[in-house]
């Protein structure tokens, strides 16, 4: 009995001890991957930084004028007169009835929704 | 030794004591007291032991059973980088980047003038000479080269000098270059700012690192300094200031200030590049100013829009005499005072309205203060220290009362946003601010009709845009030249104008400094002749990024919204 009791504690000893051990370890992985996540922000911060200064560098609006002006010659200054409010829009034409040449599958659709806007 | 029983022992207590059995009390007395011992020994252990168990549950099973979820790691090493700077709509203005530095240390630099020939020739804007000079100083710690490039800083690094390092720091970057370093300013190689935002923010971007917002707009800012730019070039001016001024909230949606400087080499500035003409300077800025005395005489309840005012023949006040530049020699209204330029009418309203009252109302729009906005580059006005008769002529039409063009284009946001002064701002605010009411939205109305008169019939002609309602003034200065006398030929010439001028969003204003006439304005330097064509060109180019719609100036709404009746005069000055 008494070195049943004895064989459970030592073998429970042993089991604590592997486990905190396999515990340990795991930690130390763990850390070191996390020390070079960590490492791998920084850097992408970084070069995070880079890439925004170099985009806000390359979209000066005189740059971008200068490179409108080689590339997109035909390209012009909006003028006042192309501006115009939705309200002076002629009502756009009425939706096109689908013709015999539309599909039934196309049809059949068209009157499902036509009857759900007249049930709504 | 006889044993006995314990009990037998206990049951007779009155026994007289032989030695055996007080040995024998002795002995169990002392295991009595040895269990009593080892009971509480226990106890306490046992207790000591179950405080310990609970708190190792409570601590790793209750209280914090995961890990704490931290990420400090990642950001405490990015804490004491410089914050950004961006525009209303997030452009980046200015950045801390990360860079690597040269330093050495002298002392354990074996042979200075090898080290300094192999670095000289990695780094090309260093000459060896230098380099080695460096290295031969006294002390232990000499920067070399600042901001290396990642292939510079390997090819020092695989020269292997004893005595050479690498440190990292950051670089102050402006991407954009000069186009906002006016605003800006800029920051020294520690980080500090030395003028603009990055000097009245230092603080706020230097310690808790939070990025600052500015009010402007860096396609109008652009748009803005493009159009300076090709004034200054075509009417040989020395310098000149553009505003763009939201009339309504007071932001700033572009500031310049011609010539300029590029924040990332502030040391190869001029003096003259590096003042910003828009917030610093003050001058004698003339005619515009008939804005403010016609806005202060309408809401002062003594002079209305149909009276007249004898502007006949020049005013002689004592040894002075005020002249008319575009002389009508007759009777003139309030309106056509304004358009035609009027001295002698402005002056004279100005006398009816009198110099106390002129002086207040200038108090009040901060003309007399120093400029209010968030940049250390702020203007002090220059005003007469006592407000004579003659001075209160004379400011009628802006001469005698020095001011920078801010303070300008502020004051014209407020008489025509419907008179409510919004102090000037560069930082973008979501929450709208709050001003002060300076005249009645009645004189507001009457100041607008008139500035767009002005446009279509006076001389702001060439700042008209079509599609967009632009009214505006001229203002035209002889610069104080060195014995205080003016100057002919030294121009200050302006114009302000504002648009949609039936509900004004936005105030532009340009001043040039000492423009020149040419053959295309037959001579002329003055603001309707040089800078009202500037205003057009650039209201014409931000209007549609802005998003203001353009409207059909004929429309009868329109009309009628900025009409002026003449009942004296039998003409309609309105036409359109």
């Amino acid at each position: 009995m008494r070195a049943l009791a004895v064989m459970v504690w030592i073998g429970l000893c042993a089991v604590t001890g592997i486990a905190l051990f396999h515990v340990a370890f795991r930690v130390e992985r763990l850390e070191t991957e996390l020390s070079s996540l960590n490492k791998t922000i920084l850097s992408e911060q970084e070069a995070l930084e880079v890439l925004e200064a170099e985009w806000a560098y390359l979209n000066r609006p005189d740059r971008i004028s200068r490179l409108a002006g080689k590339y997109l010659p035909e390209l012009a200054e909006a003028d006042a007169s192309q501006i115009v409010s939705i309200s002076e829009i002629p009502d756009p034409a009425p939706f096109p009835v689908p013709g015999p040449s539309a599909s039934p599958a196309v049809q059949a659709l068209l009157a499902a929704t036509q009857e759900q806007d007249n049930g709504q | 030794m006889t044993r006995k029983p314990l009990a037998s022992d206990n049951r007779r207590p009155d026994t007289p004591l032989q030695s055996d059995t007080c040995s024998d009390s002795v002995v169990r007395q002392a295991i009595e007291t040895g269990r009593t011992r080892i009971l509480i020994t226990a106890t306490v252990m046992t207790l000591a032991f179950g405080v310990l168990g609970a708190r190792l549950v409570d601590l790793t099973v209750l209280s914090e059973p995961a890990e704490p979820r931290t990420a400090k790691a990642a950001s405490e090493e990015t804490i004491g980088r410089r914050a950004d700077i961006v525009d209303r709509n997030g452009t980046l203005l200015a950045t801390s980047l990360h860079t690597v530095s040269l330093f050495a240390d002298p002392k354990r630099v074996m042979d200075p003038r090898a080290a300094a020939y192999k670095l000289a020739a990695i780094l090309p804007d260093s000459s060896a000479e230098w380099l080695e000079s460096r290295m031969r100083k006294p002390g232990r710690f000499v920067y070399l080269h600042r901001s290396l490039t990642p292939r510079q800083q390997w090819e020092i690094n695989r020269l292997g000098i004893p005595g050479i390092d690498f440190s990292g720091n950051e670089t102050r970057l402006y991407p954009h270059g000069p186009l906002a370093g006016h605003v800006l300013g800029f920051a020294d190689v520690d980080g500090n700012g030395i003028a603009g935002i990055e000097k009245r923010f230092d603080k706020t971007l230097g310690t808790d690192g939070k990025s600052v917002a500015l009010s402007l707009d860096m396609r109008v800012q652009h748009i803005l300094r493009d159009e300076l730019t090709q004034a200054i070039a075509e009417f040989k001016a020395i310098g000149a200031a553009g505003i763009v001024m939201d009339a309504k909230s007071g932001e700033l949606l572009g500031l310049s200030s011609l010539p300029d400087f590029d924040p990332n080499h502030p040391g190869d500035a001029s003096a003259d590049a590096r003042f910003n003409r828009a917030t610093l300077g003050v001058y004698e800025l003339g005619s515009t100013f008939k804005i403010f005395n016609t806005a202060m005489a309408i809401d002062s309840g003594l002079v209305t829009m149909n009276d007249f005012y004898d502007a006949s023949k020049p005013l002689k006040v004592s040894r002075y005499t005020i002249r008319d530049y575009h002389a009508k020699n007759r009777s003139l209204s309030v309106p056509e005072i304004f358009i035609y330029s009027s001295n002698i009418g402005s002056a004279k309203m100005a006398v009816d309205v009198g110099g106390e009252a002129q002086k207040h109302f200038f108090q009040r729009m901060g003309f007399l203060d120093t400029l209010s906005v968030e940049l250390p580059e702020a203007g002090h006005p220059q005003s007469p220290s006592i407000w004579r008769p003659i001075n209160t002529m004379t400011i009628s039409f802006g001469h005698g009362l020095s001011v920078s063009p801010l303070h300008l284009a502020s004051g014209v946001a407020a008489m025509v946003n419907g008179g409510v002064l919004m102090p000037p701002t560069l930082l973008k605010s979501d929450i709208p601010r709050k001003g002060r009411r300076i005249v009645s939205e009645a004189t507001s109305d009457s100041i607008r009709r008139l500035m767009r008169l002005n446009a279509l019939e006076g001389s702001g002609g060439k700042a008209r845009v079509s599609g967009y309602l632009v009214g505006g003034k001229t203002g035209t200065a002889e610069k104080v030249g060195m014995r205080g006398t003016y100057k002919r030929k030294a121009l200050i010439s302006s114009f302000v104008a504002a648009f949609p001028m039936n509900d004004p969003k936005y105030v532009v204003y340009i001043v040039l400094d000492e423009p020149q006439g040419n053959e295309a304005t037959h001579g002329y330097a003055t603001g309707g002749w040089v800078a009202a064509p500037t205003v057009g060109e650039v209201i014409r180019r931000i209007a549609p990024v802005l998003g203001v719609t353009p409207v059909d100036s004929e429309a009868p709404e329109i009309r009628q919204q900025l009409a002026i009746e003449l009942p004296h005069a039998q003409k309609r000055l309105a036409s359109f």
